[in-house]
């Protein structure tokens, strides 16, 4: 079913992978939802679907239609149905393919596995998938769907799919007319943006019913002796001397940036990984989905869970 | 006292400012593409600084001491516990060459080919011990330009000669340097190569009368160093006819042929009448036909027959003057005719006869005394410590860090 020849970075992505990593999702996940809850979920995607999750009071201003009357006697209050939202079940996964995501070997095709690994998975849970494509603007995307044939279409998008070779930046905020209320993005990018991409992330946060996001990044490229550095994506330049001074302010940069997205994340509430090339994608791809607190609807346990994914790791 | 045998390489140290600028240029021109340059926003910038005239690339310092150190090693430091006089190189006293270890160049000859005449064929012999010897090539140049490249053949034994044929020489004046030599010398130097003057063999430019009878023509073009061509100044001016001689119109030495004559043949030869070291290797029989010019011009003779003179040789500019009649078949006919017009060529220009050899060779004593010298500088060097080894382990494991590093710096 899955075959997209050797010499693409999918080749490592086979189906008997994908099948494994499906199956320790599932059972690790013990029947909780594969997306992120937290203390601020929405209350009202919640409302609108048609499996029933569990009673929750009568706030003024809901539906009286929603009322469980029979609930209600019960427990003597008026309490109202909830339901699980069939647009949460939407999973759009944005892919970086900005010029900076091929600067380092291994970065792109770490990127492209997993976001093939991730458009599998939770099709198995149920859940629908789509992928889209992204540098300044929305480059392409798939049609969305649960089905196999909706992810050999996504699979063959990726294939296909190349980083830029120059010119573009990281702009996720280009995939907003894709996100609904109530879907979950879940974001792959380098995160190489002087504002840490924390704005563009606080705005696909507040338009869809979640995110999340894996940062791949690669080594800094080695400059040795005066050089001229080229910036792959915006062209401009920079005649440095490559010695230990230049390179430790480079890395210390790095680390402010990433130090920013991680607080950035956190004040979000954007469940964030981290992979370098050379990782696998589906060990990626376990750490990220189960590492993450997810709590079930209701009083669900999320300890269980977080066990199970530490006896994997 | 420390000293070196080559200081000339030493000048290579000059090349130290030039290493530095390149270094120091190849930056600006090396383009790192880098997937976000805010990154190294903290970093000085070279342009903004003045940084970048300021400093090249570190690596220069690294390579330029590899530069030093085997500028050093090739310039040849040695050790001399005392100066050395002349009487630390010593030779044997048998007066032999030492062939064994040396080989040499030891003759050079041409001469006209036998086949072609407007050819020259060279022959190259060497000397020595060749099975002793490393691999050596013979190199054969004219004026410069190579004309053969051969390797010695290391089975020769003691001798070994290479043949070949050249084209002769024509133009006059022109340089004719042969040059044969022996490529990687060895312990003399000198005798590697040897220089043959090609002069002696040119082709002459000659102007020849229409009216010489064509037994003289033929005798002429045998030799194969005759140009017929109408230069403008000819070497030579051959003029047949009349009873008396011409004037000398130009420069050139005049060969004059007196008409043919309709007297008796003698029947005694005719006498040269030269020193023996200018005489003709060839003797004209009887039966020649002499013509007696009126009044007899002067100069000495050279050739003689019953009382009468035959061959008369005049001063500047020279003049030869034949009353024999080349014409009559009896002596047109035998060998001797194309003999004596080369012998009379020969005379009047210099230049060798027919079948000229010119021949190149080092004399015994002057490879002994080239000998003599390398050795000596040989003997001179192993009496001094030799410490060319001190910068070349060094300069060793630089090129191996070097070749290790790709280039880059090592404390990354």
């Amino acid at each position: 079913m899955i075959n997209s020849g050797p010499a693409t970075p999918l080749a490592a992505v086979d189906a008997q992978r994908l099948r494994r990593l499906a199956s320790f999702v599932v059972s690790l996940l013990a029947g909780r939802p594969l997306h992120h809850g937290g203390p601020l979920h929405d209350l009202r995607p919640a409302a609108s679907g048609l499996e029933f999750i569990d009673h929750r009071d009568f706030i003024a201003g809901d539906d009286p239609r929603g009322i469980d009357w029979r609930a209600s006697a019960r427990r003597r209050q008026p309490l109202v149905r909830r339901y699980r939202d069939e647009r949460a079940s939407d999973w759009l996964i944005l892919l970086d393919r900005s010029a900076s995501m091929d600067a380092s070997a291994g970065v792109w095709s770490l990127a492209v596995q997993l976001a093939a690994g991730l458009a599998f998975v939770p099709m198995q849970l149920g859940h629908r998938t789509l992928v889209a494509l992204f540098s300044d603007r929305l480059d392409a995307w798939s049609s969305i769907g649960r089905s196999e044939t909706a992810y050999l279409a996504q699979r063959r998008l990726l294939a296909t799919a190349m980083a830029r070779q120059c010119g573009g930046a990281s702009r996720p905020e280009a995939a907003l007319p894709l996100t609904e209320r109530g879907s979950r993005v879940l974001l792959i990018s380098d995160g190489l943006r002087q504002d840490a991409m924390v704005p563009a992330l606080a705005r696909l946060r507040s338009a869809a019913g979640g995110l999340e996001m894996i940062q791949v990044q690669g080594p800094l490229p080695e400059l040795d002796g005066p050089v001229t550095a080229v910036d792959i994506e915006n062209g401009s330049e920079r005649v440095l001397m490559g010695d230990t001074a230049t390179r430790a302010e480079a890395v210390k940069a790095r680390t402010e940036l990433d130090a920013a997205l991680t607080e950035g994340c956190r004040r979000l509430r954007v469940p964030l990984s981290r992979a370098r090339p050379g990782d696998d994608w589906d060990r990626v791809l376990l750490r990220h989905l189960l590492r993450h607190p997810r709590p079930a609807v209701g009083n669900g346990d999320v300890s269980l869970a977080q066990e199970r994914a530490r006896a994997v790791q | 006292m420390i000293g070196a045998t080559a200081p000339a390489w030493l000048l290579g140290l000059l090349l130290f400012p030039l290493l530095r600028e390149l270094h120091r240029r190849r930056g600006s021109q090396l383009r790192i593409p880098v997937p976000a340059l805010f990154l190294w926003r903290g970093a000085p910038s070279m342009e903004r600084s003045g940084y970048r005239r300021a400093r090249p690339d570190p690596i220069w310092r690294r390579r330029a001491l590899l530069l030093g150190l085997l500028l050093l090693a090739l310039a040849g430091p040695v050790w001399r516990a005392q100066p050395l006089g002349p009487s630390m190189a010593m030779m044997p006293r048998s007066g032999a060459l030492p062939e064994d270890v040396n080989l040499a160049v030891a003759a050079l000859s041409a001469r006209p080919a036998l086949i072609r005449p407007e050819m020259l064929a060279v022959r190259v012999t060497l000397s020595g011990d060749f099975s002793a010897a490393g691999p050596r090539m013979l190199q054969v140049r004219l004026d410069g330009r190579e004309l053969l490249r051969q390797a010695v053949d290391r089975e020769a034994g003691k001798s070994w000669a290479a043949v070949l044929e050249i084209p002769r020489p024509m133009e006059d004046g022109a340089a004719a340097a042969l040059q044969a030599r022996l490529l990687f010398a060895d312990t003399g130097s000198m005798d590697d190569r040897l220089t043959l003057d090609l002069g002696p063999l040119r082709r002459l430019s000659v102007r020849l009368d229409p009216r010489c009878a064509d037994p003289m023509r033929a005798a002429l073009e045998a030799t194969g160093r005759i140009d017929q061509g109408l230069a403008a100044a000819p070497e030579l001016q051959i003029r047949c006819g009349g009873s008396s001689p011409p004037s000398s119109a130009g420069g050139a030495p005049l060969l004059w042929f007196a008409a043919p004559a309709e007297g008796a043949r003698s029947v005694t030869p005719p006498l040269w009448t030269v020193p023996d070291a200018e005489r003709p290797g060839f003797e004209i029989g009887p039966g020649w036909r002499a013509v007696s010019p009126n009044p007899m011009p002067p100069g000495d003779v050279l050739l003689i027959g019953n009382g009468q003179p035959l061959i008369i040789a005049q001063g500047e500019p020279k003049r030869l003057l034949v009353l024999l009649d080349i014409a009559d078949p009896q002596l047109a006919a035998g060998a001797e005719l194309p003999l004596l017009l080369d012998w009379l060529i020969a005379r009047l220009t210099g230049t060798l006869a027919t079948d000229g050899v010119v021949a190149a060779s080092l004399t015994a004593a002057e490879r002994m005394q080239d000998l003599e010298r390398s050795s000596a500088a040989l003997m001179t060097r192993r009496s001094a410590l030799d410490l060319a080894f001190i910068p070349l382990l060094p300069a060793l494991i630089l090129a191996m860090l070097e070749a290790i590093t790709g280039g880059r710096r090592w404390s990354r």
